[in-house]
Order: C-alpha cells, then structure tokens, then sequence
C-alpha cells in the first residue's frame, strides 16, 4: 500500500500540474472466494476461503488537442503494482487520417476491451482463452514435459489477459471499417511483460472490425511471432528460435440493444515447437459467448460459457491432447448499490473433458466501487 | 328530514367552494384578476465545472469503431447554456395539497453530441418525458433515483423511449455507457417554475396570491433560496446571485 501511495503522490505533485488537462480516475473491488478444494489452477487458495482485492488506477494527460498520454496501474492483494498502460497516443497524426499508439497498451487483438475492469466485466473471472495456462510454455521442452504438465497450469494462455505489451500501433476508421495494424516485443500468448523483445523480431498484429448497424459489431485479428521468449534452454536443432512461431487468429461478435448485451470470440492457436526429434505443429482452439440481461433497474443476470480444445500429440504409439479439454460455465447476479458501486455474486463450474479430471468451482462474492 | 338536511348543506357547499378558489386553485387561478408573477434575473459569477465533462480520450477504442471524430478522441459536447441548466421554480405550503393537470405534451431529455439536452429539466408531478436518441451510437440512459428508478436499455439513432414520472423529486438521470453524461430532472408538485433566457431573466406567470419560497436550481444542484410574497396580483422580484 505505501508504494501505491507513492506512486500516486508522485503522479499527482511531479507529473499532473505539467498538462493542461488531467484526469485520475479508477476503480477498486473487493472479493470473497471459495473454490473447491482440487490441485488445479483453478481452484483459489487451494479451497480455503479468502478475501481479495483489486485496485485500478488511470491517468489521462492531454498534452495538446491530439497528443495524450495513458497511464494505467493495477494492483493486487500481493501489493505489487502492475503498469499495465503508459503509452503516448496521438490522433489524425500529421493530418493523415490516422491515429498512432507507442509505448505499453493492449493490444488490438480481441474484443475483450473494458470488460476486463470488474465493473464492467458481467461476472467475476474472464474467458478461459484469456486466463488459462496450457501445458506448453514459451521455453524449449519435450513432449514428455508438455503432457506431464497437463492441467497443471504452467504455461502459456491463448491470449495472455489484457494482452499488455510493449509495441506501437496505427489505427483508425474507414466508414464503417476499423482498422489496427501493431507490432510488439512479445506474442499474443506470451507478452513481454516489462521485458525487451527476446528474439529480435517483432510480433506482427493485425485486426479489422466491421459494424454494419449500431450495436452489432464482427472483428478477427490475426498475429505471427516467434514464441521462444524463454531461451535458456539451448534449441535442439540449429533451425534458429525465429523458426519456432506461433500463429493466432480469432473471431469475434459483439451484440447489444435494449436490455441485451452479448459477446463471443474464437480463437485458434497454432505453434510449430522444437520437440526432440522433429519439429511439431501443435494447436488449440478456445471460445466463448457470454450474454447479460438487465431485469429491472439496477439488477441484471449473465452467463458465459467458455471452451478450450486442444490438438493430439504422437507418443510412442499413443495420441493423447497435449492438454486437458475443458468447459467452463460462469453465471451470476448482479446488483448496482448506486451509480458507481456493484455488487456481483458469482459461481464457476470447470469440467475437464474425455479424461477424468478435478471438479472445479468457484463461488464469488465480489464489490466494486468506480470512481 | 331529509329536506331540512338538504336546505342547511346548500350554503356551506357554496362557502367551500369559495375558499377552494380563493386559496389558489389553478381552475381559477388561470383567470383571477389575482394571479400575480414573479420575474428577475440570474447572475452567475462563480466559476462553473463542466458538468458532463467527457473523459480525455477513450483507451479501448482500438478494438472498434469510435464513437465519433478521429478513433479515441475525447468526444465534443455541445455547449449548454445558462436555459439549458438553470430553474426558477415556486414551493408553498398552501399550493403543496393540490394536484395541478400535467401537460399532454411530453417534455425532452435529448441525447446529443453525446451529452444530455437539457441538463436540467423541470416538469409537474404526472408528466410524460421522451428520451429521444439524436447521437450515431447507443445510449442507455438510466437512474436510480428514489422517486422512479427506471432503466431504458440501449437503443439506435432515431428511436425514443418514454417514462411518467407520478412522485416528485429529484431524479438524477445518466448514461451506462457514457458515464459523463448526466442530467436533473425536477419532479415539481406545481407548475410554477420558469427556465431562464440565456440571459438569466426569467418570469412565472399567473402565480396565486400566496407566501413562497423561490428556489434556483443550478447544474446539479439547488444554489439558491428566497420568499416571496404575492399580494393582489402585483409582480414581484426575485433576482439571484451565485
């Protein structure tokens, strides 16, 4: 809490009174959990109920009519202070029609946007394709290390949460098209997260949206990188780490009138990994479709639905996925106590698929507080 | 019996009507020689906030079309003025019991230039208020307030919704999804209210003979308090400074 402190006061003496136009706000939530008691990653606190909590801070500073600059931190219960945002944007640049984004700052892949905040996120937790570690991690490792570490939660998401990376981009409107190309030191599944770019070459993102009428949108973003983040193991062939890609794409739908909102995505993950003896595609596929329903005013309901599949790997003989299928549910109630403050309660059911796996949930109890 | 009973009713009837129209009735306050006005003026020197200030930019717009201007920008309310933000209006404990006929006519609360239109809106116990949405994108306007908590839900450019408001009060109104955007409605026991020119005269006409007290209402808040007393139809002023 002191270092939050001081980053604040910091913030706020050294930097605010250098712009014309500043602007602190956030948001700060707080969280009961109780999940089963199972030894997967997604079970909490190994089943023991605890508490939590959650804050969101954001300053925007506009340093003239197109030129801002965009801090983001957030902070958990550990008190570790993430800056997940501190990027300078600048609009129409040069009078050419278009906007341009350096620094830290999501990545325009997917339509996740600011449901990632808990006062916007319907429920608790998000999509599986944004919160759960596969079995392969950005490193070199063999196939036995892969399936041995099915459902243990040790490597890389589909797309890693926010997907908070270092990079630049270019982005803007063509009539009813909009349009983001960026590059960045990290993958998709694997951001940089306040580290430089390892292996030299750049993930490469590309996205397009298309809202044909208010309300409905359809997006797919695509990317291409090296994966090989982590290269303290050495290559077992002399191929090269930018050999070793990941190719990404997803697509998405957003839907919204009167009291209905949705939203869906599916995402398909290919990597070509260095196993022993040859070089393997392996891939995943991930979804989901989440709906709300406002009842009456201040009380609404919501439920998402979230998949992960995964491709087989050859083993002497055997083909097993080379990480557990699952199927998530997540539903739950919402309250809004007065304009800026919800209260949600939640419950998640996790079933892992064709093979025997723990029965995982997680009921929540959650406040958020906007301000 | 019965007729004697009927005989003595006859001119207390006529009394009670008497005293129903002397006290300020609006049947006949309409045409009393004794309604009166209060008219002034309005000065506001205190340096005002912007009261839907819009957030500087929007961060997540990358992932889909902006709302408006250049992707991200900070959206450009149009300006409010002095008529669309400030309210004379008249309370009294005499006129309190009434009820007064609400208009057929339904008042406005736009949504435009992603902003509410107008920021205050003063309306009599009874009446219907439209919602219309005049921006390119979804509004979902909503409020929470004690007096009618409604939610209108999201809906395009063109279309309008509509809601009765039968308690008076103070209705705080805003938007899910622009969090700026925010407005007042008054919920007023009587029609006796006036929004200023952009100039800040204002006039209530046909106001019964009576004790009042002469309210300002300013943004979002009540700034301004003075009694007023109407005699004989004269025109009393009433000027406020804040």
């Amino acid at each position: 809490m002191k270092r939050i402190l001081a980053v604040l006061a910091t913030v706020m003496t050294f930097v605010a009174p250098l712009y014309s136009q500043v602007q602190l706000s956030g948001e700060a939530s707080s969280v009961l959990l109780m999940s089963a008691r199972t030894t997967s990653p997604r079970a909490v606190n190994k089943g023991n109920p605890t508490f939590g909590w959650r804050l969101d801070l954001f300053l925007d500073g506009k340093v003239s009519d197109n030129v801002y600059i965009l801090v983001n931190t957030r902070t958990f219960e550990d008190e570790y202070i993430n800056f997940d945002y501190v990027a300078l944007r600048i609009l129409n640049l040069a009078n050419l029609g278009f906007n341009f984004q350096m620094g830290k700052f999501d990545m325009p892949f997917g339509n996740l946007a600011e449901r990632r905040f808990p006062t916007r996120n319907f429920l608790y937790g998000l999509p599986l394709i944004y919160e759960y570690r596969t079995s392969l991690p950005n490193q070199v490792v063999s196939r036995g290390e892969v399936l041995n570490n099915r459902g243990r939660g040790v490597g890389m998401r589909l797309i890693d949460l926010g997907v908070y990376d270092i990079g630049a981009m270019v982005y803007g409107d063509a009539g009813k098209v909009h349009y983001a190309v960026a590059a960045s030191n990290g993958t998709i599944s694997s951001t940089s997260y306040g580290r430089p770019n390892a292996d030299g070459d750049f993930n490469k993102i590309l996205r397009l949206a298309y809202t044909p009428v208010m309300g409905f949108t359809v997006g797919a973003s695509a990317a291409m990188a090296p994966y090989l983040g982590d290269l303290t193991k050495s290559l077992p062939r002399d191929a090269g780490s930018l050999h070793y890609q990941q190719l990404i794409g997803e697509v998405d739908v957003e839907f919204s009138r009167d009291r209905v909102l949705f939203n869906g995505e599916a995402v398909y993950s290919q990597w070509t990994v260095p196993f022993e003896n040859d070089d393997t595609d392996i891939w995943a596929l991930g979804y989901y479709a989440e709906a709300k329903y406002t009842w009456f005013p201040r009380f609404y309901t919501a439920a998402r639905v979230s998949g992960l599949m995964f491709s087989r790997l050859d083993l002497e003989g055997i083909s097993p996925r080379w990480d557990n299928n699952l199927i998530e549910i997540e539903a739950g109630v919402g309250y809004h106590l007065d304009r800026n403050s919800l209260v949600k309660l939640v419950r998640r059911e996790t079933r892992t698929l064709e093979v025997t796996g723990p029965h995982d949930n997680l009921t929540v109890l959650q406040l958020s507080v906007s301000f | 019996m019965m007729n004697v009973r009927r005989r003595t009713m006859w001119p207390s009837l006529l009394i009670l009507i008497a005293l129903w129209a002397h006290s300020g009735s609006p049947l006949f306050a309409q045409e009393s020689s004794r309604a009166g006005e209060i008219r002034g003026k309005i000065t506001i020197t205190k340096n005002e906030d912007d009261l839907q200030k819009p957030p500087t930019v929007d961060r997540y717009s990358t992932h889909r079309l902006a709302p408006a201007g250049p992707s991200g920008s900070a959206p450009s309310p149009s300006a409010m003025r002095l008529s669309e933000k400030a309210v004379v209006y008249l309370e009294s404990e005499s006129i309190k019991v009434q009820s007064f006929v609400p208009p057929t006519a339904h008042p406005i609360l736009d949504q435009r230039d992603l902003t509410f239109h107008p920021q205050v809106l003063p309306i009599v116990v009874g009446t219907t208020v439209d919602f219309p949405n005049r921006d390119i994108l979804f509004h979902n306007v909503f409020s929470y307030s004690q007096p009618k908590e409604f939610d209108l839900g999201r809906y395009p450019t063109g279309e309008s919704r509509s809601i009765r408001f039968d308690r008076p009060g103070v209705i705080r109104v805003y938007c899910d999804i622009h969090s700026h955007m925010n407005a007042t409605i008054l919920v007023l026991e009587n029609p006796y209210f006036a929004v200023p020119d952009d100039q800040g005269s204002f006039v209530i006409k046909n106001v019964p003979s009576g004790a009042y007290t002469a309210k300002l209402w300013y943004g979002r808040e009540l700034v301004g308090s003075q009694s007023a007393v109407i005699r004989n139809g004269e025109a009393v002023i009433v000027n406020f400074n804040y």
